[in-house]
């Protein structure tokens, strides 16, 4: 590559995500657990034309745990860094910019990766127990969720991970599965709803946005199970219930670019920190 | 002698961690080759980690070539240094995709890297096949100083390069610092290298209690005495918590490159 391509940190770092077993562990083969759950066990009573909002609801939310517990490794991984990465922004071809660019590339492939083989198990545990493959109505724009829902967790682990770094405070013990710690506001949503405040709360959003393109259906503004159940007896949704979607979209880009900047503004102050510094 | 230009400058550095003060007030230029000769805990390591940006300054400016280095981003070329804290931007490679990575980023030389590398003993398949943190302490430091010396750098922190070396190697780094024609700040608590290395490459700074002092042209220092306590005839008088020493070319006082490490001289005191 010339010097206007990718360094090689961009393939190292996409082979640090790939090849870490933490990650698939937690992020593809525990979350392939709770899919096949899903399918065998919790989708009992639903009713059949209601499968695909099922699959796609369930997706959104192992979507974002699986994303969410990935995110852990690399919160952990920029702490342990932390004084490379201020070394080679000044003293090296990486720049700030460069290197949040290129860490942010590899890391989002590695997590895009992730959510396919997560989609391809939960795929499969729907084929052998309903003999259906429940495609997206919009691949397109399930493929676009997917994109922003990463993009959203990477921007937010960097941010927090450079929040504690700033602060020198140890804080990582519970700073390190904040993104996980979060994502579980998606899981509520199964039952509580967050009406309007609804497009102010990412981690949940994700979900939202997830189950929209994939039913091209407006999702809920939350109590996704009572909603579900409210259509199928009165065909219709009660009013208010619904989100509107590009509303929703938009709320998500403009909290990652936010916190993509806040999180540059960051490393350029960062002095790097001892990751004994920051252990309670 | 190996003509180089004034590069490091630094003014008025305070520098620490958190509320503790380990530099005070250090006012320097290296202009060539330069022996940080200094005890263990004298403040050497913290020197070169805040001229690297890791440390935190508390007031002074530090300048290569006239760039304050608070202002530099991405300038490739400007500075390395073997502190094993900034080879951690990833974890779990080989020593030798580590050292590809950085030298990609530095725009160093892998040929060279490697020729240093087997100079010591390590094939390119010996790195190939070893995670850096599965090396020895050793070979660990050899790999570092061999991407610092492997990069052209205008300056050059090597930090303890010879620690943890068996003699046979300290002899072939010596020879890659002497060819290296870049400044070198090497710091060390080791008195015996002053008869080492070539006297017109190289000067010599000491360092106690986070102070600098010199610095001194080495071929000056080839002969020189430590004498406990202060003299008139002094090159260069040093105030420490346990009392004052001075640098002198007459005896009475010990030989300096006969102590070996300037650990001991708190025991003379």
């Amino acid at each position: 590559m010339g010097e206007r391509g990718p360094s090689i940190y961009f393939r190292t770092s996409l082979l640090h995500y790939l090849l870490n077993p933490y990650s698939w562990f937690w992020g593809v083969v525990f979350m392939s657990f709770w899919a096949a759950m899903s399918a065998f066990v919790f989708s009992k009573g639903t009713p059949e034309q209601y499968l695909l909002h099922h699959f796609g609801s369930t997706y959104g939310q192992l979507l974002i745990l699986c994303v969410g517990s990935v995110a852990i490794g690399i919160v952990k991984s920029l702490y342990y860094s932390s004084f490379s990465v201020r070394f080679v922004t000044k003293y090296s071809k990486l720049s700030t910019k460069r290197f949040y660019v290129e860490h942010f590339l590899s890391t989002i492939i590695a997590l895009m990766i992730f959510a396919l083989v997560l989609w391809l198990l939960q795929a499969l545990f729907y084929f052998i127990k309903f003999e259906e493959v429940y495609l997206p109505k919009n691949p397109v724009g399930t493929i676009f969720a997917v994109v922003i829902s990463v993009c959203f967790i990477y921007a937010f682990s960097m941010f927090e991970t450079y929040v504690v770094i700033c602060l020198r405070r140890p804080l990582s013990a519970v700073f390190d599965a904040l993104p996980l710690m979060l994502s579980f506001i998606a899981y509520a949503a199964f039952w509580i709803d967050f009406k309007i405040y609804s497009l102010a709360i990412p981690f949940y959003l994700i979900s939202a946005i997830m189950f929209y393109f994939y039913t091209n259906q407006k999702p809920f503004t939350g109590d996704i199970i009572g909603n579900i159940r409210y259509l199928a007896q009165h065909d219709s949704v009660p009013k208010g219930a619904e989100l509107d979607p590009i509303l929703a979209i938009a709320s998500m880009i403009l909290w990652t670019i936010a916190l993509s900047i806040a999180s540059i503004f960051l490393i350029k102050k960062a002095k790097g920190v001892s990751i004994e510094e920051i252990q309670l | 002698m190996i003509e180089v230009e004034p590069m490091l400058r630094i003014e008025n550095l305070d520098a620490g961690y958190g509320r503790e003060v380990i530099l005070h007030g250090i006012n320097v230029k290296f202009d060539k080759k330069t022996l940080l000769l200094g005890p263990n805990g004298s403040g050497k390591t913290t020197l070169f980690r805040t001229i690297c940006g890791l440390t935190k300054k508390l007031k002074g400016r530090i300048f290569i070539d006239d760039q304050d280095l608070d202002t530099v981003e991405g300038e490739v070329g400007l500075l390395i240094s073997n502190l094993p804290e900034i080879f951690r931007l990833v974890h779990f490679a080989s020593a030798y995709h580590l050292a590809k990575l950085y030298l990609d980023l530095l725009k160093g030389d892998m040929d060279k890297f490697l020729e240093i590398t087997s100079q010591f003993g390590l094939s390119e398949e010996f790195l190939r096949r070893r995670k850096m943190y599965k090396l020895s302490a050793g070979q660990q430091k050899i790999i570092l100083n061999a991407i610092a010396l492997a990069t052209d750098a205008k300056v050059k922190l090597l930090d303890e390069p010879f620690e943890q070396l068996d003699p046979k190697r300290k002899d072939v780094l010596i020879e890659y610092l002497e060819m290296d024609k870049n400044v070198i700040i090497l710091s060390t608590h080791e008195t015996w290298l002053i008869k080492k290395l070539l006297e017109t490459s190289w000067d010599v700074a000491f360092m106690f209690e986070g102070k600098i002092h010199g610095v001194l042209p080495l071929e000056r220092l080839l002969n020189a005495y430590l004498y406990v306590g202060e003299r008139d005839d002094s090159l260069l008088t040093i105030k420490t918590s346990a009392g004052a020493f001075s640098i002198v070319l007459n005896p009475p006082g010990k030989p300096l490159s006969d102590i070996f490490s300037l650990d001991y001289l708190y025991k003379l005191a």
